[in-house]
């Protein structure tokens, strides 16, 4: 059995699928990567932002605190300025100091200082020249110091009388204040939702977490431990088995400190995955089913449009046609197939013009091995001779033949050769010959057929056989001898009643060359009328496949008179008549083919 | 045409159904040449041949010749046994 192909749509659906799955892994891989990368960075950003945001608001709060400190201080200084010891206290510095307008410095809590004219002095001439344009101002913290007892930090205002007074702070003081304000400042401290943020001192112990309870402790992990790495960079540290992302940067001697859970950050990416992976899946099917279903109307129903269509023109509809015009190969194989159906069917029309040319040559051949009329025979005083055969489409075999062999000696025969088609006519043709050939005289008739079978039966690997009517008449006294080789028995019409002759039967010719055939005789009289037919005339049908059979040409042959001239033709003619009216218009299937024989007078 | 084979030991029993012409006796022909050598007697069963033309007899008689003359026809119609009569073939094929 031959092995089912799989189909296209099939195929492709395959090879559609195999592309959907590896784009669908890869790009769920490279979502993976993505992922991965862009949440590392918004995290490293996230925790650098959040203490970025917390140095800002501490070092904001510190300089509000120093400034308002400064403003008490100019306030209480009005007029004069006896109580300089008491600055220090307000601000929480280390020294305090007035100068005069031109940078002097005229008084001061550190008695080095007096005398020394700020403009001129490295550390603080800076810091004078802006102070001297803004009235008041605080120096930015700076980073630690190695001395902790060194000012390191300056604030100053311009006083009403012109002077200035100034505020220098040192590492201890300004660690005291940043350490106040980290207590009390309170801000929210957390990254995100899963982050905190917290402050530690150079001890690594806690002095600033988030003031709710939500921190989990993870403050209390991370207390005691040295905190390593450069500032602001993102680091994995791993603390008690739990792994955190770091990053930290310092204010004067505090470290701040932001941590995010790896594991809430994995989450994250694995929830983010999932949700691309639904999507991407979502699209993959939609695409695949999409795909598919175009697949199927542009080429899975086309191909079958067209298949069904080559079925029918394969069954013999040559004059269907291929319109499938959905795209343009379609349409290129459409128009293939259709220019081929049409050079088949030229090809067709052609050797059927020269079949139909060779089959009308066949025929008029076969035609013209009948014998005619001669005007000795049409005129005869003895007898009337008429025969007629009306072809149907097809070459066929049967013949009639007539012949005097002697002045006094007419044979006549009718036959039908089984089959149609050049076969029949061939067998017909040779049949008929050799039965002219064998059929010379009146004497041994029977004998004379016998012989001619012989002769039919050789050779005839086909199988093939002739019905044959044959008769020899003395046409002086109307003796008749005839063979009857199971041929359809002849209509004898006496006194103007027609009948079936009664006859024996003899085996069909050509099939058994054993077979004997024996020699009948019949006295025909004048006015005697012998209608030889084939059985085109009897199994002629009708439009309900009935037959015409054997009762019609009875009916329509009773009560001739054969007085009426051309008695022979008349006869002949009224059982045509007789068939075409009972066919109606159905086609005649086989050769009709007649022979009449009238007995004009005799002895 | 319609045609049943039934096989009993060497006999086959063919039953011929419908009609017999040009264009059916083909088929008929395709059955005899699938015949067993085996085969010692075919028997046509006609209860339901309507019409035989010559091909028909033709096939006929080729069911005689081939099988050397041991075939049976049986259950003929009128009108199928009038063609062999008028053939002259009721003298040479066993008719039941």
């Amino acid at each position: 059995m031959k092995r089912k192909l799989p189909t296209i749509a099939s195929q492709l659906n395959k090879w559609l699928l195999l592309i959907m799955v590896l784009m669908f892994l890869l790009t769920t891989a490279l979502s993976v990567v993505i992922q991965y990368k862009v949440t590392m960075n918004d995290t490293e950003r996230l925790l650098k932002v959040s203490i970025e945001d917390e140095i800002r608001s501490l070092t904001h709060f510190v300089s509000e605190t120093q400034l308002l400190g400064m403003y008490f201080v100019k306030s209480y200084l009005q007029p004069g300025y006896t109580d300089l010891d008491l600055i220090p206290y307000y601000l929480d510095c280390d020294e305090a100091s007035i100068i005069d307008e031109n940078g002097i410095v005229l008084e001061s809590t550190n008695k080095n200082m007096i005398g020394v004219d700020l403009d001129s002095n490295d550390a603080t001439s800076g810091f004078f020249k802006e102070l001297r344009e803004k009235k008041e101002l605080l120096s930015p913290i700076p980073q630690s110091a190695g001395d902790p007892s060194e000012i390191i930090q300056y604030i100053g205002t311009e006083l009403d009388n012109g002077m200035y007074v100034m505020g220098g702070f040192s590492q201890d003081s300004l660690d005291s204040i940043i350490s106040e304000a980290v207590t009390e400042f309170i801000s929210s401290r957390h990254v995100n939702q899963n982050g905190m943020l917290f402050i530690i001192d150079e001890n690594n112990t806690v002095v600033s977490k988030p003031y709710d309870d939500s921190s989990q402790d993870i403050d209390k992990m991370f207390e005691g431990r040295e905190i390593h790495g450069e500032t602001r960079e993102i680091r994995e540290v791993s603390v008690n088995g739990v792994t955190y992302y770091r990053v930290f940067d310092t204010i004067s001697n505090f470290k701040i400190v932001a941590v995010l859970s790896q594991k809430r950050v994995m989450e994250n990416i694995r929830i983010n995955l999932i949700l691309s992976s639904v999507l991407g899946m979502i699209l993959f099917v939609t695409l695949f089913i999409s795909v598919s279903m175009l697949m199927k109307r542009k080429v899975t129903r086309p191909v079958k449009e067209i298949a069904g269509t080559l079925a029918s023109i394969t069954g013999g509809e040559l004059d269907e046609k291929v319109s499938v015009r959905s795209s343009s190969e379609f349409e290129t194989i459409s128009e293939g197939i259709n220019k081929t159906v049409a050079s088949i069917k030229k090809h067709i029309a052609r050797e059927t013009a020269r079949i139909d040319e060779e089959l009308r040559y066949a025929w008029e051949i076969q035609y013209s091995a009948l014998p005619v009329l001669t005007e000795g025979l049409k005129n005869n005083r003895y007898f009337g001779l008429f025969s007629s055969m009306n072809t149907a489409k097809e070459v066929g075999g049967d013949f009639y033949d007539f012949y005097m062999t002697d002045e006094h000696t007419l044979v006549f025969m009718i036959a039908d050769v089984s089959g149609k088609g050049i076969p029949a006519a061939m067998f017909m043709m040779n049949g008929k010959a050799t039965l002219r050939d064998s059929i010379v005289s009146a004497d041994d008739l029977g004998e004379s057929v016998s012989r001619a079978n012989v002769r039919i039966c050789d050779g005839n690997e086909a199988g093939m056989f002739i019905t044959a009517w044959v008769g020899v008449l003395d046409i002086l006294t109307g003796e008749l001898r005839f063979v009857n080789a199971g041929h359809n028995p002849p209509v004898l019409i006496r006194d103007g009643k027609a009948e079936f002759l009664k006859m024996k039967t003899d085996l069909i010719l050509g099939l058994m060359d054993d077979a004997e055939y024996q020699t009948q005789s019949l006295k025909l009289r004048k006015g005697d009328i012998l209608y030889l037919y084939t059985d085109g005339v009897t199994e002629a049908t009708d439009t309900n496949s009935g037959f015409y059979g054997e009762k019609r040409p009875i009916a329509a042959l009773n009560g001739i008179s054969p007085n009426e001239e051309d008695i022979c033709g008349t006869v002949c003619r009224k059982v045509s008549d007789s068939v075409a009216q009972f066919a109606g218009g159905a086609p005649q299937a086989d050769d009709i083919t007649m022979l009449c024989l009238s007995i004009k007078g005799s002895g | 045409m319609n045609i049943e084979k039934k096989i009993e030991g060497n006999t086959v029993t063919l039953s011929l159904n419908g009609w017999m012409d040009a264009k059916s006796a083909p088929e008929f022909a395709g059955m005899l040449s699938e015949l067993e050598p085996s085969v010692e007697k075919l028997v046509l069963d006609l209860t339901g041949l309507e019409y035989t033309s010559s091909a028909g007899i033709r096939q006929i008689v080729a069911a005689h010749k081939k099988m050397n003359g041991a075939l049976t026809l049986k259950n003929l119609t009128p009108e199928v046994f009038d063609v062999l009569k008028m053939t002259g073939l009721d003298k040479r094929l066993n008719i039941e």
